[in-house]
């Protein structure tokens, strides 16, 4: 390693803080090599372009045949006097087979009437050919010329691809040229923030030629790429650019790796601590499920005190009934008795009146014989109380009276007992439905408490739920441990951001100045060219290119469209002239305008263009810039005929 | 109990009063005459059983609708006379039947009425009861002294208003229907009625 990339090695050593060997290992592990000296530019001159086929217009064919041979150095012209005859075809067959592959511009009948095709250039002054056959599978050959002439096969291909990729290893190689690695944003998935991409020859061959899309300030890939700012640097070739981009892209992959890692990390914690706040939550919620739960101590005791308390109240009912029963039968027996008492007391004062009246009667016929009673038997009775009629001894009211005394007694007697036992019969009615209410209660209570005993199995699974949450929550908890999974050195980060800062020091130190120098020259040849409005232009690495224009303030996308033609014309010669002055240039001195059909370049930018190229190409003798475009007396002027191919009256230029 | 004879024999004396028809224009000292020894015994039927009258009064009201017999009814239970008038007697053959020879004995001593048989026919000979102006004299003077035999009288006119026109064979084939229907069978004393009367009572009492 050269005394150069030693002291970037130990720069890089230093401030990232660690071994120089640890920063070689990384550079290699990332594919990041030194470019401190950039290769001297090299320079491509087209010799020769030759294409033929056949048109099939309409169901009419028509062989044709281009060539242009001879072509060197300076300003050359394709001109027609309308459009749609043939101009940019032939920039874009140049365009295709420098490249390998047809560009979108290219178009699709053009594409098809081709059927052979070669180019022959000029590089620094070794003669290559490629041709191609079309028709069907392409194929074709990429050839060097030794110095007498003899073919030298540098490659063959059978496919587009092959073509492709021979064209960009030769062509990358021959220009000393490495691939730019550039990181390409996903937005659509969180989890793959990008990726590299690696940009090769097709990228680069776009600063050669310059088409209708005016987007870009260099070359033809568009802006959301991403890739402009990397061809300006690579263009302007400033040292260490290649370093820097696969640094970058390299710091950039780390960078994302490890986002991706703790945004996992993250999300791992928050829904770890999410499920363990829900397990809590749980568990509380069974833990009080299980307090509110009576023991089954306390039910057993409560149950065991309401069964005696219920035995208690229904012997007590039993008691009652059998009383209830006695009394009832007693009413019952002092109903009959009073009842019996009343009817003989009435009997007796009925009796009582009855005799009363009789007696004050005296027979006055035997009732047994019909004879009439004797006034002596009469007298007799009255005297002696006998019977006059049978001689026994007459009732007297005294008697009577004692009975009916008597009687009274026993009735009221009798009566008072049957009250007494109503009475006794209607307490107890009321205090054995008092009885029988609480001995329901009781019941109920006993059958509450009875359901509540099967709790006991509820008790039992609570407690082998609350054992299990427990355990699954210690488990999250364990969960909690860092990730040791880290797939990256813990320095690598570090280190590749001081590869990064160390190769950024390097590039800007040489860039800067020459951005400057680019600038200055923008203006020079975009005055040249007829914006005489045109003070002041500022290129930025980030390929923004900003202006001054008529003393205001403005931006390359915001001139016209016959600006922006010129203003990207006058970027590439700028970037020519001072990579000759300097030493780093890049690009290969070959460019080819093609000027679009459309309304927004008019023929007078074109003009001044033109008039402007002419005078350059004699102060930058390696560039070859060839101009499509309508045929116009200040074109014609410009360019002699020798270096024109020209369309008049309607026709083709092929 | 104690069956007083003036008793019994002074509520026959009543029935022969209440039941009776004016005398023949032959008889001398006779105020009124009571016909059929039977008719005298289906009389007196219903003056011992208060549920059985009680149970004709309401067939008689649920044939005419006359609310008083519904209110002669509800005096017979308010007075409890079902328990305390009830005189039971022995079921005969021929129907409810007591021998009633001590009462008119009795009666006939005192010369309170006569007895006399009436020939219709060969066989058939009815026994009429003659109510003497004696007998009416006493009536009167019992209801005068005695207040608690006025029970007697007033349901003996009930009773023959009740009975009507009905011979004595009809009054008691009713009765004898109505015991029957009670089948009767202990001691062949007839049985009370008072309970299931007294449930038609209130019936009819709501229904009225």
């Amino acid at each position: 390693m050269s005394q150069t990339n030693g002291e970037w090695v130990q720069a890089i050593a230093r401030r990232a803080m660690i071994d120089s060997n640890r920063v070689e290992s990384i550079l290699a592990a990332h594919h990041i090599s030194p470019t401190p000296v950039l290769p001297s530019p090299r320079r491509l001159l087209l010799v020769q372009i030759a294409f033929s086929g056949i048109k099939d217009r309409v169901g009419k064919e028509e062989p044709f045949s281009f060539d242009w041979s001879d072509l060197n150095h300076g300003l050359w012209a394709m001109l027609s006097d309308q459009n749609f005859r043939g101009k940019s075809s032939i920039l874009e067959v140049v365009h295709w087979l420098l490249r390998g592959r047809p560009t979108s511009n290219l178009q699709d009948d053009v594409r098809r009437w081709i059927h052979k095709a070669n180019v022959r250039f000029l590089l620094d002054d070794v003669e290559h050919e490629v041709s191609i056959q079309s028709r069907g599978e392409l194929h074709g050959s990429l050839i060097r010329r030794g110095k007498s002439g003899n073919r030298i096969p540098l490659a063959e291909f059978q496919t587009e691809d092959e073509f492709e990729a021979v064209m960009a290893d030769f062509f990358m190689s021959a220009l000393s040229m490495d691939a730019i690695t550039s990181w390409q944003s996903n937005t659509s998935n969180d989890d793959d923030a990008g990726r590299a991409v690696s940009h090769g020859w097709a990228a680069f061959s776009g600063a050669m030629f310059i088409g209708t899309n005016y987007e870009t300030l260099l070359g033809d890939m568009p802006v959301a790429s991403g890739l402009n700012p990397r061809l300006i640097q690579m263009y302007i070739g400033v040292p260490w650019v290649s370093t820097l981009a696969s640094s970058q892209s390299a710091l950039k992959a780390g960078q994302n790796a490890l986002d991706a890692r703790s945004r996992k990390q993250a999300q791992a914690q928050e829904s770890r601590q999410q499920r363990e706040s829900e397990i809590a939550e749980n568990l509380t919620a069974t833990r009080n499920e299980l307090a509110a739960l009576p023991s089954d101590d306390e039910l057993r005791e409560s149950l065991g005190q309401l069964n005696s308390e219920f035995g208690s109240v229904m012997r007590q009912q039993t008691v009652l009934e059998k009383r209830l029963s006695n009394e009832i039968q007693a009413e019952e027996e002092a109903r009959v008795l009073s009842l019996a008492d009343r009817k003989e007391l009435q009997a007796h004062l009925d009796s009582m009146a009855a005799g009363a009246i009789f007696r004050m009667l005296d027979p006055t016929y035997c009732p047994r014989c019909d004879n009439e009673i004797s006034e002596a038997k009469k007298k007799l009775e009255h005297s002696t109380h006998a019977c006059s009629v049978c001689g026994e001894v007459t009732e007297t009211d005294e008697d009577a009276e004692a009975i009916k005394s008597d009687l009274e007694q026993r009735v009221k007697a009798s009566k008072a007992a049957y009250d007494k036992a109503a009475k006794a019969v209607g307490a107890l009615n009321e205090e054995l439905k008092t009885s029988k209410e609480t001995s329901t209660s009781l019941r109920n209570r006993i059958d509450v408490t009875t359901a509540k005993l099967g709790s006991y199995q509820r008790q039992q699974e609570l407690g082998r739920e609350i054992a299990v949450l427990e355990g699954r929550l210690a488990e999250a908890k364990r969960d909690a441990s860092p990730d040791a999974g880290a797939d990256h050195e813990p320095d690598e980060i570090s280190a590749l951001s001081a590869i990064v800062a160390e190769t950024e020091n390097r590039v800007r130190a040489v860039r800067n100045d020459l951005l400057k120098d680019v600038s200055i020259r923008i203006v020079h040849y975009a005055q040249r060219f007829g914006m005489h409005t045109l003070t002041g232009a500022t290129l930025k690495a980030n390929a923004v290119l900003s202006l001054v224009k008529g003393g205001t303030n403005t931006f390359y996308s915001k001139v016209t469209e016959g600006e922006k033609l010129r203003l990207k014309v006058a970027t590439i010669l700028a970037m020519l002239e001072i990579g000759e002055q300097k030493g780093v240039g890049r690009h290969p001195g070959l460019l080819m305008i093609d000027s679009p059909a459309a309304q927004e370049v008019s023929q007078a930018d074109l003009e001044a263009l033109v008039s402007g190229l002419q005078s350059v190409a004699k102060d930058i003798p390696h560039c070859q810039i060839f101009v499509a475009g309508r045929s116009s007396e200040a074109i014609t002027d410009h360019v002699p005929s020798a270096n024109r191919r020209e369309a008049v009256d309607g026709g083709f230029l092929w | 109990m104690n069956r007083n004879p003036y008793r019994d024999a002074l509520r026959v004396l009543f029935i022969i009063r209440a039941g009776g028809s004016p005398p023949e224009p032959s008889m001398h000292d006779v105020v009124s005459i009571f016909r059929g020894e039977a008719r005298l015994h289906a009389f007196d039927f219903w003056i011992r059983n208060p549920d059985y009258f009680a149970a004709e009064l309401l067939d008689l009201f649920e044939a005419s609708g006359d609310v008083a017999l519904l209110k002669a009814v509800e005096s017979i239970f308010t007075n409890e006379e079902p328990d305390l008038r009830r005189l039971p007697m022995i079921r005969y053959f021929f129907g409810a039947f007591d021998r009633l020879d001590d009462s008119l004995s009795l009666l006939r001593s005192r010369e309170l009425i006569q007895i006399t048989g009436v020939k219709h026919s060969q066989k058939v000979k009815e026994t009429d009861f003659l109510l003497t102006d004696r007998g009416e004299q006493f009536c009167l003077t019992c209801l005068k002294e005695a207040p608690p035999l006025h029970w007697y009288s007033e349901r003996a006119q009930l009773v023959a208003w009740i009975a009507g026109d009905r011979t004595g064979s009809a009054l008691k084939q009713k009765q004898y229907e109505r015991a029957s229907y009670a089948e009767t069978s202990i001691g062949g004393i007839i049985p009370s009625i008072a309970t299931e009367t007294a449930a038609r009572l209130r019936q009819m009492r709501m229904s009225a």
